[in-house]
């Protein structure tokens, strides 16, 4: 996936930040289900599931967060908060009542701060990686995480952006680490700003149990790293991991990773259903 | 501007075999101009211009061309002639009947090729930069214009893309360089496709003498260098420079631009 393109239907909707820019597919009858990506990137790594989660039932809709791809970009800096806000009025503008959400990293935060500010909307969250960071964890890395690129004649920024991309995922193809850079360059220089609201949110780790979540995600994805803080602040919730998966395994296994959503989600919203009659 | 994004509305069509991407700014009521962008780029380098437009009294579209910014690509390698007729059908899309055609180096030739399909249907038809080659010229750059690029682990891809928009544009800036980096790579290691179109196109000047057409680009336009050209076969039609400007001169300039070309389509109209 070389660009910003694919298969499903690209839209915009108006919401309290401008423009949202979103990717759907499936009949908008089907139940809900939206879907968060990480920073600095953008829906289309989501493009390849889409299709497969509309085959399997589900209205899917996956916006660019504020600032990203295409989507309008906060006037001022914005708190995770102010991301749920958004993702709320991104439902409203849509009219679904009732959702299902998908995450991943910083848009798995924005998942957990949906729920705990209107549990009553969310069915079922998947997470696909949380990353909870100690406080110490989170105050080293909001200065040192994302560092920004300057531009300069030479282009080299360009160099520090790919550098960036195969620091962190040395196995990714080119084509897709050449899609990342259009990320990158479509945020700008500064491609810190959600990764900011992250490191400054405290999860709320004592308001999520009970809740109705899984945590599904490739065993290669940066996250996977946490798993053990993970399983112990959430003794109860599933946690499933796709071999030979990384950050992207909805690129690498688009399949795959459809099923298992479609799965969990099914599980999820069962086990809500039978606690509230 | 942001990159892609800036004060105009961005919106998707729906043309059946795919979807085309533009931006715009007005009451779609108001006399309509439609803008289409050189290869390959995107609606964006006319973004500061469609709401200035907007606020006298114009309804000012941009779309991005199939296959470049956020346009799916056409199905195969479309003719001038294809580009054309999908550019009506999205102009049918937006509901407009007559309009204003601005289109600068392939989207001065799509634009020609789009007068010549539907001549009632353009008021008036502004060249900002006509690629006017003879045939010996359109084979040589068709084998060299536009030689791609190839996905390399080293990222040289994206030097590669740098150096040539600088040398195109050496007073470029490094926001708008990125800006078409941004572009280069959306459209692929291929960016040539809409190219080939134009260097395979043969303009019928005999059929568009008696076209509403004027000229209207930066004295800096690449495009520039065919003005003695372009006046010796269109003596007829009005030619007129932006100062200090470039192929950018909807960016470098919006001002002026908007001066200049509300200028040249009441005359025309006139």
């Amino acid at each position: 996936m070389h660009n910003l393109l694919g298969y499903s239907e690209r839209s915009y909707i108006d919401t309290v930040n401008g423009q949202t820019h979103i990717r759907t597919a499936g009949d908008r009858n089907d139940p809900a289900v939206l879907i968060f990506h990480q920073s600095p990137l953008s829906s289309a790594i989501y493009e390849p599931v889409l299709q497969h989660l509309a085959y399997l039932g589900w209205f899917v809709v996956a916006p660019d967060l504020p600032g990203f791809g295409l989507s309008d970009r906060p006037l001022n800096e914005w708190s995770i908060a102010d991301f749920g806000h958004w993702a709320e009025d991104v439902c409203r503008e849509l009219s679904l009542d009732s959702v299902s959400v998908i995450g991943q990293h910083t848009g798995a935060t924005i998942c957990v701060e949906m729920f705990v500010s209107n549990p009553d909307r969310v069915r079922g969250l998947i997470l696909q990686g949380l990353p909870l960071y100690s406080d110490q964890e989170r105050a080293e890395k909001i200065s040192t995480y994302a560092p920004g690129y300057i531009r300069d004649e030479q282009g080299s920024h360009l160099s520090t952006i790919w550098n960036r991309i195969y620091g962190l995922y040395p196995d990714i193809s080119v084509g897709d680490a050449t899609r990342q850079v259009q990320e990158y360059l479509s945020i700008g220089p500064d491609y810190g700003p959600a990764y900011r609201a992250v490191f400054a949110y405290r999860l709320p780790v004592e308001l999520l149990q009970g809740a109705p979540l899984s945590f599904l995600h490739g065993d290669g994805d940066l996250v996977e790293r946490m798993r053990q803080v993970i399983i112990t602040a959430f003794p109860n919730a599933a946690y499933e991991t796709i071999p030979g998966g990384s950050d992207f395994v909805s690129i690498e296994k688009p399949e795959e990773f459809a099923h298992s959503v479609n799965v969990a989600l099914h599980a999820l919203i069962a086990k809500k259903e039978v606690i509230h009659e | 501007m942001f990159n892609m994004r800036g004060e105009s509305e961005r919106f998707y069509l729906d043309l059946g075999w795919g979807q085309v991407h533009g931006r715009h700014a007005g009451a779609s009521a108001n006399p309509a101009i439609v803008f289409i962008h050189q290869s390959p780029l995107s609606s964006a380098s006319y973004e500061p211009v469609i709401p200035l437009l907007a606020s006298h009294g114009k309804y000012a579209v941009a779309l991005d061309t199939p296959g470049f910014g956020m346009s799916d690509a056409a199905d195969s390698n479309w003719s001038i002639s294809d580009y054309a007729r999908e550019f009506w059908r999205a102009v049918d899309e937006l509901g407009l009947s007559k309009i204003d055609i601005v289109g600068q180096h392939t989207g001065a030739t799509i634009g020609v090729e789009a007068y010549l399909q539907q001549p009632a249907r353009v008021n008036n038809l502004v060249l900002q930069g006509l690629p006017f080659y003879d045939a010996a010229e359109r084979a040589e750059k068709k084998r060299s214009w536009a030689p791609g690029y190839t996905f390399a682990r080293d990222g040289s891809h994206l030097v590669g893309i740098w150096n040539r928009v600088f040398e195109l544009y050496p007073e470029e800036s490094l926001e708008r360089a990125d800006r078409q980096v941004l572009e280069y790579l959306s459209t692929g290691p291929d960016y040539a496709t809409a190219y080939r179109g134009v260097f395979n196109y043969d303009i019928d000047v005999a059929a568009l003498q008696s076209a509403p057409i004027c000229f209207l680009m930066g004295d800096a336009d690449l495009l520039n260098r065919m003005r003695e050209k372009i006046q010796k076969e269109f003596p007829l039609a009005p030619y007129q420079v932006i100062t200090d400007t470039t192929d950018f001169s909807a960016l470098e300039k919006p001002q002026d631009y908007v001066s200049l070309l509300l200028e040249s389509l009441e005359s025309e109209s006139a």
